[in-house]
């Protein structure tokens, strides 16, 4: 990963960067500083087109969609970053452990994960949020539970390999305990793909919330999630295309510009490539 | 440090098998090596020289030693325990270098912090300390890498195969082991290099007064560097002599037809002579002599005899049951 800011970017590349920064940012701080309460009904002034009162117009109950975008950004952003955050560091303690221990251990996880992937993430994930409730808190759950073999499978593989690599078995000739070559061998050596993943499972994460929240087992519908957002602006799309087609864009706009990224790692990254750079 | 003459290390009839199935790959290996000695142990591509090193040393997962005693310093390891109390003795009193040093360094680890790792390890010297950064840059100056305190600070991938099999020895030395193994540690490299670094483990290890283990299918490397050289053909244990009289005494058939294959200055083209047929692998469990359907000697009792083992622990050896080398 040392020639990370060495690799030649397009121009796709820079905007793609310049756009997740810039939405991370509205998602950590945007909440403060919407220009109206991203809640407030106001029935008088609703489905007005984009003006210079309400740069993104306003919804079929008169709240600014602008604030609402942003407030929005929040939920959906942040609800993502925790479900990755989590089946990362779930799926990762799973694969590297199996990949350790191995033998009936690492039969019995490995199986448990493929049955689990046998089932259609977002099928799963509607599952649960219809046995917890309708929330997002329970989207998030459902997500962190149908999407943790992902990572249990990568990072098997991943450690499977780098146990396998000379250097571990050197580690093991100099005394190197099992959990200082968690530390200091595999999980360094598996960053590499690992990032790689987590930046194209970003949009992947945030579609599946987004689309929960659209057919309703999301967040609900005052809630300013963009999904639940298009689900809200549905009746209204033929005359105030606005509503639907700002959260839309803006799901749009974040997917493209974290799938550009992890694609730009994984060129960068591949694991046939950098090895004897 | 008072010299003495019991062996660091001796191997009596030691078999090693495939754990799963327990085919039996390499048997009846009996050897010493004294403590100062280099000892070579020589064989082609798949005669299990590698297999058994590595399974001796407890540095093999898939394989386990069936049969016979393996004893360090004065203790026999229990056989049944061998794995586990052979890594106690892994990283503390002895060190293993392996083949390849472009992939036997950690990619993400600094060098430094690999050899104050190692240091950490054997001797519970803080990976942070003063103290630990000034034996890891000694130690690099030792192996002959230049400037060593910039390349404490470097990252493997800076370095060229050589430099890197040198920084694998200064960790490995770090750990002042009393036994160093060496598989192959030069087949990565070019030919000037490899010498180079035969010659910096023989010079390193005669200074340090370890005792040394190098596997290499180089027999002319081996016969030049080290004290003796055992020889392992498809599993078997044929040969072992003392690498400095070659010329006053007689090799075993196999060692023999490996040396007129060897190109030296004062032979022809015509006066090089490859050894017939095909090498046979380890693991066929074979009564006889393995090398005997390749051999110039060969009788017919050859391959029906069990091989000879060197039961006494003699410093010179020969299995050819029709007397050769012996």
């Amino acid at each position: 990963m040392g020639n990370l800011t060495s690799y030649p970017k397009g121009a796709l590349e820079w905007a793609a960067i310049f756009l997740a920064v810039a939405i991370l940012i509205m998602a950590l701080f945007g909440g403060w500083f919407t220009p109206y309460d991203p809640l407030q009904i106001d029935f008088r002034g609703k489905l007005q087109p984009p003006s210079g009162e309400h740069w993104l117009g306003t919804d079929g109950s008169g709240r600014d969609v602008l604030s609402r975008l942003m407030a929005g950004a929040q939920l959906t952003i942040l609800s993502t970053l925790v479900v990755i955050a989590v089946v990362l560091v779930i799926g990762c303690a799973i694969g590297i452990t199996s990949a350790f221990v191995g033998g009936w251990l690492d039969n019995l996880l490995m199986r448990l994960a493929d049955i689990w992937l046998g089932f259609p993430p977002l099928i799963l994930a509607l599952g649960f949020a219809a046995a917890l409730g309708s929330s997002l808190e329970a989207a998030i759950w459902a997500l962190i539970f149908s999407w943790w073999p992902n990572y249990a499978r990568l990072s098997r593989m991943i450690t499977n390999d780098i146990l396998s690599e000379p250097f571990v078995a050197g580690a093991t000739a100099l005394g190197v305990p099992t959990w200082r070559k968690v530390v200091f061998y595999v999980i360094p050596n598996a960053f590499d793909v690992l990032i790689i993943q987590v930046t194209l499972d970003i949009s992947a994460v945030m579609l599946a919330i987004s689309g929960l929240s659209f057919i309703g087992v999301g967040a609900q519908i005052p809630a300013p999630e963009w999904g639940a957002m298009i689900a809200g602006g549905r009746a209204h799309a033929g005359s105030a295309w606005w509503v639907v087609m700002v959260p839309g864009l803006a799901i749009f706009v974040t997917a493209l510009a974290f799938n550009i990224i992890g694609d730009m790692l994984r060129r960068e990254l591949d694991p046939t490539t950098r090895r004897r750079a | 440090m008072s010299v003495r003459d019991d062996p660091l290390l001796r191997l009596d009839r030691v078999s090693v098998a495939l754990r799963q199935g327990g085919r039996e790959m390499v048997s009846g290996v009996s050897l010493s090596v004294g403590r100062r000695e280099l000892f070579g142990i020589v064989g082609e591509s798949g005669s299990g020289k590698t297999l058994f090193t590595r399974t001796v040393f407890g540095l093999h997962d898939d394989a386990v030693v069936s049969g016979g005693e393996v004893t360090f310093d004065g203790r026999t390891m229990p056989a049944k325990s061998h794995h586990t109390e052979m890594k106690r003795l892994l990283g503390k009193r002895i060190g293993f270098i392996p083949q390849d040093p472009f992939s036997s360094l950690n990619p993400s680890m600094r060098v430094g912090a690999q050899i104050t790792e190692a240091l950490y390890l054997a001797r519970g010297l803080s990976p942070k300390s003063r103290e630990a950064r000034d034996a890891a840059i000694a130690v690099l100056a030792e192996v002959g890498i230049p400037e060593p305190d910039i390349a404490f600070r470097q990252f493997p991938d800076q370095f060229s195969g050589g430099m890197r099999q040198r920084i694998v020895i200064a960790i490995v030395l770090a750990q002042e082991p009393e036994l160093l193994i060496a598989d192959e540690p030069t087949t990565a490299l070019d030919a000037s290099t490899q010498r180079l670094i035969v010659d910096l483990i023989v010079e390193r290890s005669r200074t340090r007064g370890l005792s040394v283990i190098l596997i290499s299918h180089n027999l002319e490397l081996l016969r030049q560097s080290m004290d003796r050289i055992g020889v392992l053909y498809s599993g078997q244990f044929l040969n072992l002599f003392q690498a400095d009289q070659l010329a006053h005494q007689e090799v075993h058939p196999y060692t023999q037809a490996l040396f007129d294959c060897i190109p030296t200055k004062d032979k022809t083209l015509a006066d090089i002579r490859p050894i017939p047929g095909e090498p046979a692998g380890a693991g066929f469990g074979l009564a006889g002599c393995s090398f005997a359907d390749r051999c110039a000697f060969a009788k017919d009792r050859c391959c029906a005899t069990p091989l000879p083992i060197n039961d006494a622990g003699q410093a010179r050896f020969s299995a050819c049951i029709i007397g050769k080398g012996a």
